[in-house]
């Protein structure tokens, strides 16, 4: 008879959650550090105040347009009208703004739009699950469609719309900036208060740990009374909210309105919160996770662009990170260890 | 016999997180025996048969199954070791041939359909007592056909080594005598059969050896004389627990007298089915007894405003105005202190991401809400605390995953959420499906302090001596409806199976328990 001594140590089935917690945050961690120490070795200017805070800034723009796909994921659900919100707003503000209206007024109403487009998604994805990827994909195709429609009534825009954007939204998210006499533009610090609110909200209010619920059992969260429909309509509004309000900062980023501005953030969205570690099955995650992985994709795209890479090139790497994030940790656990 | 040795493990640990799951566990079993492991939840029994069919791998001590090393659950299966797990597993949209043979096939060989159909059809037909159509999706077919789809798929590979993990659980008599036929079968063809089971009754009869585990520490193995309800007990259980649990509760047919907390009218399960009226006077147990599929979990999921029943109205006494309220929904439930823990626990019950903290809290956070939805936490850590001590859950830390707890002790946790809303009705759906003898009598136990409090308790189970000298009341479930009420002496095992075979009150039920030798 032949035995042999099993003397393996895994980890196997269900470890501490505050484990899995610190290994997917201490990940994102360590790939942090390797880029800015990459970076620092082999583009000259990398670890500078100026790189730090265009990246920062870029960081900034994703971050806010992550907020509502990482909520979405929570769910299992993807929000894929992202970029066209952004788009949208992007061109329906300054073209608001040559009809007349003041920026304030115009900048609500285009939050507005946002919000109700992201509640028709949250409302019909959720209807007709199953099929919520092309759903919102169709809702942000029509809202941009409409808003092209809009903004080349009576006039010679199109795609593309050129307005005098005032000063104070320039300097909310241009490179230049200031915030109160402090060298970074306002949209860090926004982006930064509002990482910390939604990190405190989805840990302390029944709204957030009723995502968690249905993210991770949606009869047992049915079974407390939480409405599915409810939860699915409202972050899809926060998607739609926070895609106008990136729109609307990416405008005073570029000084001009452009349709496709938007285009990026369709898989940069994505791949931010897979490289943070929230599963795209719903459950497990947050956004503090994303905002590691929103700094790890902005500071990788810096380091391409300093090393000199290609667009194209940029696009093939940036890709690939994704392969080793999913085998990582946005897997779903072996059915054996679900047991 | 004393033939070879079949499975052999010596000085096994295995630990999850900080929870020690099985700190020093020695086992051995025979060919052509049936081997029972019996221990209470979270004593590591189920833990011990995952690592026996290599989906688990231990931390320190060897394991050796038909003289080689498992390493996964695929490993076992080539070595000739099969193990029925205590969840159903069954893919509901293929269908009942496909899920018996499912992953049987390799890339270039398989065996003829024609064989297997009919070797299929022969043992479904024997397990079952009647015989399935092979073609139907499995999604179709009650739960108990189910568990009986996964036991063929067992059979089928004709193992050397079986292993039965709470297999019986959800198994009503009858179905049990014919497992333990095919059981005789498989063991006259000398494979070993490892049964991993808290049912104790079926032991005597079954089983040729018993080892008992006792907070993951193998404390002894029993030969087939010695296998006896007291015997089993004594190891299984800590002496001081015995002690407090011997007290026995004294009848309570004065709680029947009490005013009534819940009535129901005209309901009705389903469409033909005929009309029933249902009270629940306050501070009482009422046992909700059927077999499988007689409309009691309709009527229960009804009462706990998850389904909407056929007509009827379910009414419940308001905490505020003393007067009856209709419930119809979930949050009419919540509003009248009805709580709902379900057996299925898996499906409705856990998040299993989430903590331990987190799976018990998050019932009660509702109640718990300041302005905009803030949830005030600091109340909550006194909760946790009160609820695991009452309810005796192992944990190792409150933020650990669910998930590393023992199924008996993840139920518990539900439980506990159910009982932290401070419920004036508690409606329990088979909760103690797969959970063992001392984790059943520590929830018997907090049931009925909580009914002498003035709580009242509404308790289905598939298993009928649970009601014996627990419930003031068993209402029997017949043909939709309900069949009969008893009380007093008829709480026993004949008038209640009388009952739910729906034959008349007097006519004797005679069910020959032993085996025919």
């Amino acid at each position: 008879m032949i035995s042999t001594v099993l003397n393996t140590e895994i980890g196997a089935a269900g470890g501490s959650s505050a484990l899995r917690k610190h290994k997917s945050i201490s990940i994102g961690f360590c790939l942090l550090a390797g880029l800015l120490i990459l970076g620092a070795l082999l583009v000259p200017g990398f670890v500078s105040p100026q790189n730090a805070r265009s990246i920062l800034l870029l960081a900034a723009f994703l971050g806010l347009a992550s907020v509502g796909q990482t909520l979405c994921a929570l769910v299992g659900a993807l929000d894929l009208s992202i970029p066209y919100i952004i788009g949208g707003a992007n061109i329906l503000l300054p073209s608001l703004m040559v009809a007349g209206l003041p920026a304030p007024v115009a900048m609500i109403v285009v939050l507005v739009l946002g919000t109700l487009v992201g509640a028709c998604n949250g409302a019909l994805s959720f209807r007709l699950q199953g099929q919520a990827l092309i759903m919102s994909l169709g809702l942000g195709f029509a809202a941009v469609g409409a808003v092209q429609i809009y903004t080349s009534l009576g006039s010679q825009f199109g795609g593309t719309v050129f307005a005098p954007v005032p000063g104070w939204l320039r300097n909310l998210s241009a490179f230049n900036g200031k915030f109160f006499g402090l060298p970074f533009p306002p949209v860090i610090v926004i982006w930064a208060v509002i990482a910390v609110a939604l990190g405190w909200i989805m840990h302390n209010t029944w709204f957030g740990r009723s995502l968690y619920a249905v993210g991770g059992s949606r009869t047992a969260a049915a079974r407390l009374g939480i409405s599915e429909f409810k939860v699915w309509t409202v972050i899809h509004s926060v998607s739609g909210a926070m895609s106008a309000l990136t729109g609307m900062l990416l405008l005073g980023f570029s000084g001009g309105g452009f349709v496709g501005v938007g285009d990026p953030y369709l898989f940069t969205t994505v791949a931010a919160v897979v490289i943070g570690g929230t599963s795209l099955l719903g459950g497990a995650g947050g956004y503090g996770a994303t905002v590691l992985g929103v700094l790890v994709l902005t500071v990788l795209t810096s380091l391409l662009v300093g090393l000199g890479l290609s667009f194209p090139a940029q696009q093939a790497v940036v890709g690939l990170l994704i392969v080793p994030m999913v085998a990582i940790y946005a897997r779903s656990p072996h059915i054996r260890n679900q047991i | 016999m004393g033939s070879e040795i079949t499975v052999r493990m010596i000085d096994v640990a295995k630990a999850f997180g900080e929870t020690r799951a099985l700190k020093k566990c020695d086992f051995e079993a025979r060919a052509g025996e049936v081997h029972a492991i019996v221990g209470e939840n979270g004593s590591g029994k189920s833990t011990m048969a995952k690592i026996m069919s290599g989906v688990l791998h231990p931390d320190a001590g060897k394991v050796t199954i038909l003289g080689e090393k498992v390493a996964s659950p695929v490993d076992a299966k080539r070595v000739g070791l099969t193990t029925i797990f205590q969840e159903v597993l069954v893919a509901d949209e293929a269908s009942v041939f496909e899920n018996l043979y499912v992953g049987r096939d390799g890339v270039f060989r398989s065996q003829s359909t024609g064989d297997r159909r009919t070797e299929a059809a022969e043992i479904l037909a024997r397990l079952v007592g009647k015989s399935v159509d092979l073609d139907q999706l499995a999604g179709s077919l009650p739960l108990s056909i189910k568990q009986w789809i996964v036991i063929a798929r067992a059979i089928l590979r004709k193992p050397q080594v079986l292993i039965l993990d709470e297999s019986s659980a959800a198994l009503d008599l009858d179905s049990t005598l014919r497992l333990h036929a095919e059981i005789d079968r498989l063991r006259a063809e000398g494979a070993t059969i490892l049964i991993v089971t808290h049912r104790i009754a079926e032991l005597v009869r079954i089983a040729d050896r018993a080892t008992i585990l006792r907070d993951g520490i193998t404390v002894g193995t029993l030969g087939k004389d010695e296998i006896t309800e007291e015997n089993l007990l004594s190891m299984m259980t800590p002496a001081d627990r015995r002690a407090s649990d011997a007290t026995e509760y004294a009848s309570r047919k004065k709680a029947l007298e009490a005013p009534l907390i819940l009535t129901a009218t005209g309901l009705a399960a389903h469409r033909s089915a005929r009309l029933f009226d249902f009270d629940l006077p306050k501070g009482s147990i009422v046992g909700v007894a059927g077999l499988d599929g007689q409309g009691q979990d309709a009527f229960i999921r009804a009462l706990a405003g998850i389904i909407q029943p056929f007509g009827g109205e379910v009414k419940v006494r308001s905490v505020d105005t003393d007067k009856m309220v209709p419930l119809r929904s979930l949050d009419d439930a919540a509003n009248l202190g009805v709580s709902y823990v379900s057996g299925d626990r898996k499906r409705e019950g856990i998040f299993p991401q989430q903590s331990i903290f987190e799976n018990l809290a998050i019932g009660v956070y509702r109640k718990k809400l300041g302005p905009l939805g803030v949830i005030r936490k600091p109340t909550l850590k006194p909760m946790f605390k009160r609820e695991v001590d009452r309810l005796r859950i192992k944990i190792g830390s409150p933020s650990n995953r669910i998930t590393s707890l023992s199924g008996g002790n993840q139920q518990k946790v539900l439980i506990g959420r159910a009982f932290a809303n401070d419920p004036q009705v508690i409606l329990l759906n088979d909760p103690a499906r797969g959970v063992d003898l001392g984790t059943k009598r520590d929830l018997y136990r907090e049931l009925r302090l909580f009914a002498e409090k003035g709580g009242s308790v509404i308790y289905l189970s598939s298993e009928i001596e649970e009601f014996i000298g627990f419930a003031d009341r068993v209402d029997v479930f017949f043909g939709g409806t309900l069949f009969r009420s008893l009380t007093g002496e008829e709480i026993a095992e004949a008038p209640i199976l009388a009952a739910m075979f729906g034959k008349a009150r007097d006519a004797s039920v005679d069910f020959d328990l032993e085996r025919t030798a």
